[in-house]
């Protein structure tokens, strides 16, 4: 507990990684503490390691994000290593004035990891269904399947701005653009 | 007011409200349990009025926005979770069971009723124009007279007479400060008041914490040299009889000498006892953060808990959003500042020990206070002996770490902020030895905290400070 790891990769992969997630040093060297606590072998995370925490059980949206987590950073669904864990912790990197569009933790990725909370399948719409699900695992069984559904069929065509039945990744940015999204899911301590 | 519009919203349309009722009802207000913000029942509340309803032309107020914002909080407590982010949950200002008509507590503001608008708005007449008036000039009295009586008997001898009247004096000059936040203070258990020498250790929210403890006894503090107006109210205190101990920012980094400068002060039984807040920053209030080693030391230690009503303001300085002048302004507009302080029994240091953290049990809620049950923590001498030998030195305090329960599948639940997080050799033989429900401690880190699920536990600690948070934060432990 007393001595600092060095993270495992070379100098140069190191600092591209610094500068592709904006990360100081010792913040990613605090995030491969962490890496190495939820990581069984010490090399990868698998999906069950995350979804072992109590804090992630308890909330009803727990396998969901961690399926958005593994989502767009890696392309085999199962294990991240250490860079692919560090790029998505950076997107919830609170936003600075001049972050760029094109950087991990700018107002797009955050909204893209939103919706990809929505979108079960990957399929980059939102259907009906999938917003059905997405409100029974929030709500659990205390409201009626019938006033649910209602509900759903309500946000979607809300939502829907070009009228195509469904919810696509520009109808969300334009359905959430009157609130700021990316603030609320900075996290401060990433700052 | 909540589930006010949830019944009107049940009424309206002829319909049964069947929520169940909230837990901790039939219990007086101080017991109100707060609406979880992630349980599926809060999210229920909002949809049954929706769904009663017919379409609200509105569209801000419609059901994808209620989503996405609850989506989004979800969402960042998950991360959290996942990057371990548990310092956050103490720099939160806390959240509250029923609106205080405060805007600032609110978590989002929605417009309700005309009613509640009128409401809010002469209550913000009053606080801004008439409170806060009144408290600014409380306070300007509060300093001049504090100048008067300092020079006053800075001219005096040294003298019974001067040590009586200036412990009058002081006594009067913080209840005239802590007037001007409009505080209603309420001490308990007052047999176990420091006396003379010792330190005083408080837990720390409010950066005018220290106004409210001196109002009831005299301190010494201890603190850095400033230039300006805090400048010169320092020198004014030490010139008005009591000894408080100023360091210049070089001195502060000689430990050593920081460490005998107290320990000189607090041997000495005629001194005022010295406040120290071993936190080092103004936590929310609703847990503890782990100590900074320097200030258990030496001498005895007499905990003094201090506890906030947050209906009536949130006392919490979060020194990233509001500059110091902004967080008087709104602690002074706020409705008032109720506190409620235990002092607790003193604590000896044990011989051969190197220092004994304190844990003062018991829940907030239930009104009574901590239970002023202190349990010890044992010294492990074999995790000495297994660490080789190698001296527990101080580390800088670092946020918080957690322990681990031993639970059947878990075992390595050990989280290191700062720092690894592999497990040593020792301690992993520890956890093999231990049973369940047991907490480990880790005997190399000198500030550690533990998150612990059951509520019975045996600790075996080492040279370190610890400090307890029980999950649901009812519980709190230093």
């Amino acid at each position: 507990m007393g001595s600092r790891t060095s993270i495992p990769l070379e100098d140069k992969e190191l600092s591209s990684l610094c500068e592709e997630t904006k990360f100081s040093h010792s913040q990613l060297r605090d995030l491969y503490g962490r890496f190495l606590e939820l990581s069984k072998d010490g090399e990868f995370i698998k999906r069950s390691d995350m979804i072992r925490l109590s804090d992630l059980k308890s909330n009803p949206l727990g396998s969901r994000i961690v399926d958005a987590f593994f989502k767009d950073s890696c392309s085999d669904d199962e294990s991240m290593d250490f860079t692919q864990f560090a790029k998505a912790a950076a997107v919830f990197k609170p936003q600075r004035k001049h972050t760029s569009e094109s950087a991990l933790n700018s107002a797009d990725s955050k909204l893209r990891f939103i919706f990809n909370i929505y979108d079960l399948d990957g399929d980059e719409i939102i259907s009906q269904d999938e917003m059905l699900s997405l409100l029974k695992m929030m709500v659990g069984t205390s409201v009626d399947a019938e006033k649910l559904s209602q509900i759903a069929d309500r946000a979607v065509m809300d939502g829907d701005d070009d009228k195509d039945g469904v919810i696509g990744f520009e109808d969300f940015k334009k359905a959430v653009s009157h609130i700021d999204a990316s603030k609320l899911i900075s996290i401060r301590v990433l700052d | 007011f909540g589930r006010q519009r949830v019944e009107i919203a049940c009424k309206d349309h002829g319909l049964q409200s069947n929520l169940q009722p909230q837990q901790g009802e039939s219990l007086p207000i101080s017991q109100v349990s707060l609406i979880q913000k992630d349980s599926p029942r809060h999210f229920a509340d909002v949809f049954k009025t929706k769904g009663n309803g017919e379409v609200e032309g509105d569209k801000s107020n419609s059901p994808q926005e209620f989503d996405l914002s609850h989506v989004c909080y979800l969402c960042k407590k998950g991360v959290e979770a996942i990057i371990d982010d548990d310092v956050t949950k103490c720099f939160s200002a806390e959240e509250l069971g029923s609106w205080n008509l405060l805007t600032r507590t609110s978590m989002r503001y929605q417009y309700l009723s005309i009613r509640l608008t009128v409401l809010w708005s002469l209550g913000f007449l009053f606080r801004y124009f008439v409170l806060l008036p009144v408290r600014t000039f409380t306070l300007v009295v509060a300093i001049g007279y504090m100048i008067m009586s300092a020079s006053f008997l800075g001219y005096l001898p040294e003298s019974k007479f001067k040590a009586g009247l200036s412990r009058y004096c002081l006594l009067t000059v913080y209840t005239l400060a802590s007037r001007a936040f409009s505080a209603s203070l309420t001490f308990h258990n007052l047999e176990n008041r420091a006396k003379g020498g010792g330190i005083c250790v408080a837990n720390h929210t409010t950066p005018v914490d220290v106004i409210f403890l001196s109002s009831d006894n005299c301190y010494a503090y201890i603190g850095q040299k400033h230039t300006g107006f805090v400048g010169f109210i320092e020198r004014l205190m030490s010139r008005s009889g009591s000894d408080h101990i100023w360091f210049d920012r070089s001195e502060m980094r000689d430990r050593q000498k920081v460490t005998n400068r107290l320990k000189a002060h607090v041997e000495d039984a005629t001194k005022f006892p010295m406040l120290i807040f071993p936190e080092g920053t103004c936590i929310n209030n609703t847990s503890v953060m782990m100590f900074k080693k320097a200030a258990l030391k030496s001498g005895c230690d007499l905990p003094v808990a201090m506890k906030y009503d947050p209906r009536f303001c949130d006392p919490f300085w979060n020194s990233s959003q509001d500059s110091f002048v902004r967080y008087l302004i709104k602690i002074m507009t706020s409705w008032s500042v109720v506190c409620d302080i235990w002092y607790l029994p003193p604590e000896h240091q044990k011989e051969g020990k190197i220092v004994t953290p304190l844990c003062l049990t018991g829940s907030w809620r239930d009104g009574g206070g901590p239970n002023h049950e202190v349990k010890r923590w044992r010294r492990c001498s074999d995790i000495r002996q297994q660490s080789k030998g190698r001296d527990c030195k101080p580390r800088r305090p670092c946020g918080l770490t957690m322990g681990w329960t031993v639970e059947e599948d878990d075992r390595k639940k050990f989280v290191s902020r700062k720092g690894t997080g592999r497990i040593q050799q020792t301690t992993e033989r520890r956890l093999a030895n231990s049973s369940e429900g047991d907490v480990v401690v880790d005997g190399q880190n000198s500030c550690i905290s533990l998150k612990t699920t059951t509520s019975k536990y045996e600790v075996i600690g080492a040279d370190c400070l610890v400090s307890l948070v029980t999950e649901d934060h009812s519980n709190v432990i230093l």
